[in-house]
Formats: C-alpha cells, sequence, structure tokens
C-alpha cells in the first residue's frame, strides 16, 4: 500500500515535467513577444529588444526552458509575471482558493442534486422518479455552461435581480457561477449514480439479502449505496479537475479571478510565467486528486487494498 | 467502456470479424431502444438540415448585411430574427451548423484515427511502447483540456483546421486509453495468438483480427466525443479564439449575441437550442450504442 | 464508511465557512445602495463611489504601465507639474504652480507649488522632479514623452528648468503625461514597485488596498494641497463582459459606467433612476491599407477604391448603435487647436470605388488579402462591414481575427493587408507625430518608401509641425501634411468613438472624453 502511495506519488513528478515541456512549447511557437506585449503602441524597436533581452527572451529555446526548470525546481522560483511584474505565485495564491471554492460549490450542487436523483430514479426504475430526472438530465449534459451561465443571468440577476451578475464579494456571488457549472454536472453524476446504482442492486448479495427479509431501505441505503459509491467518488474526482481548470468561459462571463482566467489572460498577452505557473499547479493538483480517488477506492474496497498490497499497478 | 463481452472463439485468423449476424444484434437493440431512436431521428434531421442547408436558406442569406433591418425578433420573413448586422438568424444558424458539426465529427474522426492508431500499438506492443505512449497519455491528460486547446488555438492561428486539431487533441488521450483497454482485453486471446504464431504481422493481426472485436467501446467513445467536441468548440468561438467572421457558428453566433442579451435574447437563445439539441441527440444514440453493445447493463 | 461521510461532510462545510469568511474580509462590499432610501432627507450622505474596468489592473506604477484600466487609477492618485483638462484643452496647474517659456522656446521654467505633499507627508522636492523625468525616460511605455527633454535641473529649492532638444508645441501636452513619484518610496521599494501599496504620488487620492485580480482601493488624501476630495472611497473593480457590468450597475454594485451602446436607448429612458451623457472620445479608428502586401495593394487606385468603399454610416450603427460621430478627420476635432477644412477626404462611393477599381485594371475585381482585427468589440464590426462592401464591388478579402495583443506587433512589422485600429489622441495635431513620423519605429504602421511616397517630405512636415508655435503657421503646416497623407490612401480615419457614460443620479459628476476627475465629484 505505502508503496504503491509512494510509486504514484513519484510518478508527478515526470508527468509535471512533461506538462510544462508541451507548454513552454506552445508558448513558445505562439507569434509575438513579451516586450511587445508588455508595451502596447508605444516605445521603438530598439526597446522592444532591449525588454526582450532583459526578459531573457532573446534565448534559444532550450536554454530558456532549461533556466525556467532551473529556477523552478532548484529556487522554487516559477518567476515573475511580464504583464503584473508581480510573482507568479503571489498570483497564483490569490487565485487558486477562488477556484478551489468555485470547483467546489459546484460540486456540491452537482453532488446533492445528482447523487441522491440519480440513487432515487434506479431504486425507482421505469417510474415517473425515473423517466423524468432522466430526461431532465440529458438535456442538462448536453447545455453548453457558458450559455447556461448566459441564460441564469438573464433570469436571475436581470429579470428578477436576485444574485448580483459579477464578482464574489459575497456568498451570493458564487450563486450563479456555481449553478451554471455544478447542473451539468449534476446531470453526468445523476446518470453515473444511477447506473451504477443499478448494476448494484442486481448484484447476488442485494437479492440475498431481500430474500433474507431485510427491510428494503436499510438494504438499498447502507448496503448498495456503499458499494455504487466508487465509481461516484470517482466521477466527482475527475469532474474537480475538470472544472477547476476548465471553468474559463464561467469565470470570464461573471468576472471571477479564478486561475483558468489568469491563464487564458497569460495566454493572449504571452505572459509566458503566468501561463507555465498557473497549468502546472493546475495539472499538479488533477494528479493529487486523482491520487486521492484511488486511495479512497482502496479504503472503501477492501479487494483493491488487498491488490495494492501486493504491489501490483492498477490499470489506470 | 470496457466490453466485457467475450469475443468469439475462431480457430482461423484469416476470417474477418465484423460478422454481420453480430451488427444486426446491436441494430436491433438500438431499435428497441427508445431514447435512442429518438436521438437518432433528430441527429438525422439535424445533419440533413445543415447538408442541404444550401437548399434551404442559401449562404448568402447568412452574410448579407443589412443595416436597416438589424435586430429584427422572429417573423415570417426572418424565421430566427436578424442580428447586429441585419443578416438573417435562421440562415447564419444553419449555416453555422455546416461549421459546429463538421468541427465535431472532424475532430472526432481525427482523434479517433489517432487514438485507434496509438492505442493499438501501445496495447498489442505493451512493454516500453506501452510505458512511454501511456505515460505521454498522462501528461497531456493532465493538462486542462480547454487551456490546452485554447493555447494550441492561440499558437496555431484561428482557423477551421486549427481548431479542429486542437479540440481534436485534448481529445485523444482519453480515445488512447479506452482503444488501448480494448485491445488488452482481446489481446490475449487465442485466435491472437494463433495468428501471431502463424506469422502474420503485426499490422494485419491488429487490423483484422483485434480491432474488428473492439469496435464497440471505441464507437460509444467516439460518438460521445462528437457531442463533447461540439461544446469545446462553441466554448473556444465564446472565448473569442474561434472561426474568422463573417463564417457562422453556433459559438461565436452567441458570443456576438451577447451584447444583445437584454434587447434581443432570441440571438442567444436559438444557436443554443441547437447545440442542445445536437449534444443531446449524440448522447441519446451513444447511450444507446452502448446499451445495445452491452446489454447486461439495460434490462 | 460513517467515519469518512463524516470526514467528508466536515471538510465540506469547513471549505464553506472559510470560504464566505475569507472573501467577506478581502473584499469589503459597499452597501448597495437602496434607491429608496435616498428618498428619505435622513439618509447619510454616500461617500463612497464604485467604479468597474474591462481588464484586469496590472500595475501601479505609472512609468511602466499606460493600460486604460489603470490610467483610471493613476489620474486619481498621480499627477504632473501640469494637468491638461481634457475637454478645454487647457492647462491647469498642479505641483507646478506656475510656467515660462524663453525665447527660442527651449527652455521651460517652472515654479513648484509649496503646498505640494506627497501622500507619505514629504514635501515635493525639485530633486523628485530631476529623478520622476529620468525614471520616465527609462521606461519605454512612458519615454516618448520625455524624448525631446535635454536636461532637467534644479534652479533653487522651488524653480526647475526644463531644456528641450528642439522646440516644440506638444511639450506641455507630453510633460503633463509624466508622473512626479518620491524618490525615496520608489527606490524603496526598487522592483517592487507597481505590485503593492505605495504613498509615492502627489494627487487627490492615494492607494489603501492593491490587488490585481480583485480590485484596488483608494482612499482621498485629507491633506491634499487643493483641499481634501468629497468622496472618500473609490473602489476599482475588473468587469471584463460589458453586459454582466450593466447588470451589475443596475444592481447598484457600480455607480458610473461606460454603458454598452446596445442597452443605451433603455437606460436614457430610464430618467427616474440614471443620469446619462455622451461625450465624443479623444479616440478615432482608422483602417490602414499597406502598399507593400500584395501588388494589388501596391496600386493607389486600388487603395483608392477601397476608400470609398468604407462605409462609415453603417460602421456607426453596427459598431456603436449609430451614437459614434463620424470623421474624416485624423485628430479629434474637439480637441486639437490645428483645425483646418480638409482637402482629400473618402467618401462612401461604391460606383466611384468600382470605377477606380476597373481604371487600375481590375474591372473584375481582384483579390487583396485579409482584413486584420482584433476579436470583439467595435473593430472586429467594424472589419466585417468593411469586409461585405468590398466584396459587394468585386474587391475579395477574407477576415482575420486576431487576440488584441497580437495586432500592434503585426502592424509594427507590416505583418498585414488592410488593418483596422485605433488611438487617443492627447492634445493636437502633432500627435500625428508620435504615430506616423518614420523615426517612431514602434508606431509607424506603413512604411513610406520612396517610390511611390515622398517619405522623407511627409517626415519633414510633421517635424516643422512639431516645432511651430505659431499656431496659423501650424495649422498651413498641417494642412498641407494632412493632404499628402490622405493622397497616399493608406490610412483611412472612420469614427470618433464616443463614450457612453450612465451614472447614478444622486451622483454629481463631470465627464471628460477619456478619464474622470473624481475630484471634481461629489454625492
Amino acid at each position: 500500500m505505502w508503496r504503491y502511495l509512494f510509486r504514484r506519488c513519484l510518478l508527478i513528478i515526470p508527468i509535471t515535467l512533461g506538462v510544462s515541456f508541451i507548454v513552454f512549447s506552445i508558448m513558445a511557437i505562439t507569434p509575438g513577444d513579451p516586450a511587445t506585449m508588455i508595451l502596447g503602441i508605444g516605445g521603438t524597436q530598439e526597446d522592444i529588444d532591449r525588454i526582450n533581452q532583459e526578459l531573457g527572451y532573446d534565448r534559444p529555446f532550450l536554454v530558456r526552458y532549461g533556466d525556467y526548470l532551473y529556477k523552478a525546481v532548484v529556487k522554487h522560483d516559477l518567476g515573475t509575471s511580464y504583464q503584473f511584474k508581480t510573482t507568479v505565485w503571489s498570483n497564483i495564491k490569490q487565485r487558486l482558493p477562488v477556484s478551489v471554492k468555485v470547483t467546489t460549490f459546484s460540486l456540491l450542487i452537482a453532488s446533492m442534486v445528482g447523487v441522491p436523483i440519480g440513487v432515487l430514479s434506479a431504486v425507482k426504475q421505469y417510474s415517473l422518479f425515473d423517466t423524468f430526472p432522466t430526461v431532465l438530465a440529458l438535456f442538462f449534459a448536453a447545455i453548453p455552461t457558458f450559455w447556461l451561465g448566459m441564460m441564469l443571468m438573464l433570469v436571475l440577476s436581470l429579470k428578477i435581480p436576485i444574485f448580483p451578475a459579477t464578482g464574489i464579494a459575497s456568498w451570493k456571488g458564487y450563486v450563479l457561477p456555481s449553478l451554471s457549472l455544478g447542473l451539468p454536472f449534476a446531470a453526468q453524476q445523476l446518470r453515473f449514480a444511477r447506473s451504477s446504482m443499478l448494476e448494484t442492486i442486481r448484484q447476488d448479495y442485494i437479492r440475498t439479502a431481500k430474500a433474507k427479509g431485510a427491510p428494503e431501505n436499510i438494504i438499498i441505503w447502507k448496503h448498495a449505496l456503499k458499494n455504487a459509491l466508487m465509481p461516484i467518488i470517482t466521477i466527482i474526482g475527475i469532474n474537480f479537475g475538470l472544472i477547476l481548470g476548465g471553468a474559463v468561459a464561467t469565470e470570464t462571463l461573471f468576472s471571477i479571478p479564478g486561475l483558468g482566467s489568469m491563464v487564458v489572460t497569460g495566454i493572449k498577452m504571452k505572459d509566458i510565467p503566468m501561463v507555465m505557473g498557473g497549468i502546472i499547479v493546475l495539472s499538479i493538483i488533477c494528479s493529487l486528486i486523482m491520487l486521492i480517488v484511488d486511495l479512497l477506492y482502496a479504503l472503501i474496497d477492501p479487494r483493491i487494498k488487498a491488490k495494492y498490497s501486493r504491489g501490483r499497478r492498477a490499470a489506470i | 467502456m470496457i466490453n466485457r463481452k467475450t469475443c468469439p472463439m475462431e480457430d482461423n485468423s484469416q476470417v474477418i470479424y465484423k460478422k454481420p449476424s453480430q451488427l444486426k444484434e446491436i441494430a436491433r437493440r438500438m431499435k428497441k431502444n427508445k431514447p435512442a431512436v429518438i436521438g437518432l431521428i433528430i441527429l438525422t434531421i439535424i445533419i440533413l438540415m445543415v447538408l442541404f442547408a444550401e437548399h434551404i436558406v442559401p449562404y448568402k442569406a447568412a452574410i448579407t448585411q443589412n443595416v436597416k433591418n438589424r435586430l429584427e425578433p422572429p417573423s415570417g420573413v426572418h424565421w430566427f430574427g436578424t442580428d447586429g448586422y441585419g443578416r438573417d438568424l435562421f440562415a447564419r444558424c444553419l449555416h453555422g451548423g455546416r461549421i459546429s458539426l463538421a468541427i465535431g465529427f472532424s475532430s472526432a474522426a481525427f482523434s479517433a484515427i489517432l487514438g485507434i492508431i496509438l492505442g493499438s500499438i501501445a496495447g498489442y506492443y505493451g512493454g516500453f511502447t506501452d510505458g512511454a505512449l501511456m505515460r505521454s497519455v498522462d501528461v497531456i491528460a493532465a493538462i486542462p483540456s480547454i487551456l490546452m486547446a485554447l493555447a494550441v488555438v492561440a499558437a496555431l492561428g484561428a482557423s477551421q483546421l486549427n481548431l479542429i486539431i486542437a479540440v481534436a487533441f485534448s481529445r485523444t488521450p482519453a480515445i488512447i486509453r479506452v482503444v488501448r483497454t480494448a485491445v488488452l482485453s482481446v489481446g490475449d486471446q487465442e485466435y491472437v495468438e494463433a495468428a501471431k504464431a502463424g506469422g502474420t504481422s503485426d499490422f494485419r493481426i491488429i487490423y483484422k483480427s483485434i480491432l474488428p472485436n473492439c469496435i464497440g467501446p471505441i464507437m460509444v467513445q467516439v460518438t460521445m466525443s462528437v457531442a463533447q467536441n461540439i461544446l469545446a468548440a462553441a466554448t473556444l468561438s465564446f472565448l473569442g479564439l474561434g472561426i474568422n467572421p463573417p463564417t457562422p457558428e453556433w459559438g461565436s453566433i452567441i458570443s456576438e449575441s451577447k451584447e444583445f442579451m437584454r434587447t434581443a435574447n432570441y440571438l442567444m437563445i436559438f444557436p443554443g437550442l441547437l447545440i442542445i439539441l445536437s449534444t443531446l441527440s449524440l448522447n441519446l444514440v451513444g447511450d444507446g450504442l452502448r446499451d445495445a453493445l452491452d446489454p447486461r447493463l439495460k434490462t | 464508511m460513517r467515519k469518512m461521510s463524516i470526514f467528508l461532510v466536515i471538510a465540506l462545510l469547513v471549505s464553506l465557512l472559510s470560504g464566505c469568511g475569507s472573501s467577506g474580509v478581502q473584499q469589503p462590499t459597499a452597501a448597495p445602495k437602496d434607491p429608496v432610501s435616498t428618498d428619505t432627507p435622513t439618509a447619510p450622505k454616500r461617500e463612497d463611489l464604485n467604479l468597474s474596468v474591462t481588464t484586469v489592473l496590472t500595475s501601479i506604477d505609472p512609468h511602466f504601465s499606460e493600460k486604460i484600466a489603470d490610467m483610471y487609477a493613476f489620474r486619481q492618485t498621480y499627477e504632473g507639474l501640469y494637468y491638461q483638462n481634457e475637454l478645454t484643452g487647457e492647462f491647469e496647474p498642479r505641483i507646478a504652480s506656475s510656467y515660462e517659456i524663453s525665447e527660442d522656446g527651449k527652455t521651460y521654467l517652472f515654479k513648484l507649488n509649496e503646498n505640494a505633499k506627497f501622500h507619505n507627508g514629504e514635501p515635493v522636492k525639485p530633486s523628485d522632479i530631476i529623478y520622476s523625468f529620468k525614471r520616465a525616460g527609462e521606461h519605454p511605455s512612458v519615454a516618448s514623452r520625455v524624448a525631446n527633454v535635454d536636461s532637467v535641473t534644479e534652479i533653487d529649492g522651488s524653480t526647475i528648468e526644463i531644456k528641450l532638444k528642439a522646440p516644440m508645441a506638444a511639450f506641455m501636452t507630453d510633460m503633463c503625461g509624466v508622473y512626479i513619484l518620491n524618490e525615496k518610496i520608489v527606490e524603496e521599494q526598487g522592483a517592487e514597485f507597481g505590485t503593492k501599496v505605495a504613498l509615492a504620488g502627489t494627487g487627490p487620492y492615494y492607494w489603501s488596498h492593491v490587488d490585481h485580480a480583485n480590485g484596488w482601493t483608494l482612499e482621498a488624501f485629507e491633506d491634499y494641497y487643493r483641499g481634501a476630495a468629497d468622496i472618500k472611497t473609490i473602489r476599482f473593480k475588473p468587469i471584463s463582459d460589458a453586459s454582466a457590468g450593466l447588470v451589475a450597475f443596475e444592481a447598484g454594485e457600480l455607480d458610473w459606467y461606460i454603458a454598452p451602446v446596445a442597452n443605451w436607448d433603455d437606460l436614457v429612458a430610464n430618467t427616474e433612476k440614471y443620469k446619462t451623457e455622451i461625450v465624443p472620445a479623444n479616440h478615432i479608428s482608422v483602417f490602414v491599407v499597406n502598399p507593400d502586401a500584395n501588388p494589388a495593394l501596391n496600386n493607389p487606385l486600388v487603395r483608392k477604391a477601397i476608400g470609398h468603399a468604407i462605409d462609415k454610416e453603417a460602421m456607426n450603427i453596427v459598431g456603436f448603435n449609430g451614437l459614434a460621430v463620424i470623421t474624416d478627420y485624423m485628430v479629434p476635432v474637439q480637441n486639437t487647436s490645428s483645425d483646418f477644412d480638409l482637402g482629400i477626404i473618402y467618401d462612401y462611393n461604391p460606383e466611384k470605388a468600382k470605377e477606380l477599381l476597373a481604371e487600375a485594371g481590375y474591372p473584375d475585381g481582384v483579390d487583396v488579402g485579409a482584413i486584420m482585427s482584433w476579436t470583439g468589440g467595435y473593430y472586429e464590426k467594424m472589419a466585417q462591414v468593411l469586409h461585405t462592401s468590398l466584396n459587394e464591388i468585386g474587391i475579395k478579402c477574407d477576415l482575420q481575427m486576431i487576440e488584441q495583443a497580437s495586432v500592434s506587433p503585426n502592424l509594427r512589422s507590416q505583418n498585414y493587408d488592410i488593418a483596422t485600429y485605433g488611438w487617443s489622441y492627447y492634445g493636437d495635431y502633432s500627435y500625428m507625430y508620435t504615430r506616423w513620423h518614420s523615426s517612431q519605429k514602434g508606431a509607424t504602421y506603413v512604411v513610406y518608401n520612396d517610390k511611390q511616397f515622398d517619405g522623407a517630405k511627409l517626415d519633414a512636415l510633421l517635424e516643422a509641425g512639431a516645432v511651430e508655435m505659431d499656431a496659423a503657421k501650424r495649422t498651413e503646416i498641417y494642412k498641407e501634411y494632412n493632404d499628402m497623407f490622405m493622397d497616399t490612401a493608406t490610412c483611412f480615419p472612420c469614427i470618433n468613438k464616443v463614450q457612453t457614460y450612465v451614472w447614478n443620479k444622486d451622483l454629481k459628476v463631470v465627464n471628460y472624453p477619456n478619464f474622470p476627475e473624481i475630484y471634481n465629484w461629489s454625492w
């Protein structure tokens, strides 16, 4: 078990290195140079050359990458933003909590809506409790999040002004973005919870429990749900990673200072340190969350735990 | 999505495994699945309308500006109204669907081809090749896909082809994984072993013996990815990194309509509904396909 | 299992609580103004102001950033020796109380205001001014403002002498944009200056909270030498989406806003809640044509045909809801001292454009490449309108939408065929110098090589205009320049942008073309 954990943690290192290399390469072939972006329309060619030189941007690609890695790994310095002159780390420190909050709220909404309804519709399969949520879920799963955000803004802050359209000044500011991110994922979790629950219900031990005359409620909520929970946890874990970095359109729409929009501004402004820092942090978090999901799996299911203890690698 | 069905045992590797009876069986199960049939019908209607868009409303109507008639609400003349340039929104939505669906399908095809090649190589050869490939896949999958696509579009420039590449690039890891798992599940079957022993080339074994037997889960994954690709392309357009105007595309129509949210909200409602309708029907077909391939999940 | 679920619940609760708590602390919200409470006379007078900017804020270093969002705050916190009123064009004393110009126009003597002091309470010393001019010259985004300055010296404790390399009519305008900073504070903060709170300015407000992602807060400087401002607190919040910003304004989260033009009519109609005003900005948007891009564009007749295919009326309707001002003039008419009758103008005339095209040898049309524009906003709309008009007269082209940040690099490197772009002009026609003189490598968008143009003559006219102090003669020079310039058919001015201001009806404001002076506002 511990060996497995150790190996999985080690695996994050080459993945992060790979991520940094890919992102650095893509940013390098993006047209434009940082100095022009900093200067805007003012400044002469000499100024541009000088600033690019100061930033070290005139050096060959591999030298720049090596330098970046050296500073990041040895000196724990992710660099300084070209546009803000502030350290990348200070920006991340400021924006990460916002992103985590939005993601957590969205997933809370998604799980609180999706999982119970999904379980219910599995238990009451083929009844109205099943078909109605399933149809609704299919519908929500097909909605682009930014469009849902616009519609929510149109209805809940314009027509009926309950929630603010921008910013995160109070808890109310989180409501619309979390709803627009959470509802499509709620739909996904509903579908997942339903099928996972259906599968468990059909298994032999549940049938046995039923045959033995155990009360139906206890069977479903205690025995069946426990086993159906594993795939649900996986999907929540995957979604966490997806929303954390993928909520760009929603962040832009609602003016939320999250990590995703930081990276997007960075891409547009050719602010290489910001893009690198943002994506590396996001990818490390995603990897860690997948690790945690795997561990939870092991905790819940002794069979998997046993498998890890024997030192075998799980197929990802 | 692992195909749990055991593969038919045959001792002759020369036989083509795409057996009509199996497909027929799948088709029969699909037919029984009402939502899937509805989805298929909606999807067919959308595709047909989009394919024959030129015969319904000429493309010219989608790009001809008439500022005097701008922002007209839906009417008999302009079914969906007109946009900020006075262009017919119905024509734009119809011809925009061409682009949106083309991006959705071709990036899915692109990532399917790439995914099948790399996935089967990884699954078939195993060992170092597998390890190296799968670690690269892990790397790409660790980057949030929308940010990845944004960076790729920013690097290559905004065009239809680059959008397809960007979307496909971020979608490929998932397909590689599915293909690899599927290939692994049939790779050690006896008929494959027999073919290997018989000296059949690796390519032929993969192409003739392995792939036909794991086409099911791949098809499900690809169908689902079309829907996701349509959403991803729309999101890119919404963020301003989409197709160049005046070419209509659903995401960019919504993006353009943002400023008219309160004065002419039909501008964002119609293209939005079209996106929902097409992704919904694709998901229904994908679900149906999955159930038909793996009947144990249903009933 | 139960343990885990309890753990999960606790974890979620903690994150929820901490979420609400910390966000509440970080972002002190203004109590949203309740429209009803203002009707009762007992309601306390507000002293705070909530504003928005469209991009994230980058830096509080006025020599580093010239981004519009940042400038909104700079205008409240920093001052130059003088201030040029955007509305009237007049120069008002600030850190300097008076100035004299020598006979030859090369030496300026500034008398410092004895009461002027920095936000940390220190009086403004001549050394701070020398330091600020030197520092500005080292920072490329503002260096052009002091490029003509030969030396800055201290005459006595309250007088500064600025010597110019050559007489320059626009010097006062440029000089107003050189913000004076406290040498000690800037040096102390070093590389960190710009990233955190610094009391290095002299303006009516000082920075009290600097947070690039969430916004900035300014507080009134009680010791300000012209008297403390009425409005005590200003909060700037970045809101990128205009529609969302308007919703925020209507909800009372913002007090003053540049409204999206599409919603203007509704806002104007709502007189019991809002006040509105349209003010022409100092901004001109243009189409530039690269004569070296391809053989077709190298032909002056084709370029002139393009000029006559620009439907400014339609661009105004599509891009600005018909609210902006159509212009044929390179500099906003309302803020120039060299106002003259235009010789060459390009009116919208598709028939004439077709004739010119036929005359150029392309009766059946020609492909001229692409119109480059940045994504979103009115530039994209103008480009789309031109695209359609060009196609109608038989000039084929594509639209090439690129990121805002990539536009100027492409323009600089002549990597475009046709492009739409624009500039804010401060001061008068001499501002053309900084955009079109061939020495301004960072700002010239067309290379006037000698094959087709008399580039030397164009340069010479700009130089002559810049040093000519006599207004009538300047007008003559610039008229000649303008005719020559327009005859190249490489740059077509189209629209003079307007600002569509809307604000809370209880707020008393003075609106300016570009940047508000909140010192003059009150509740």
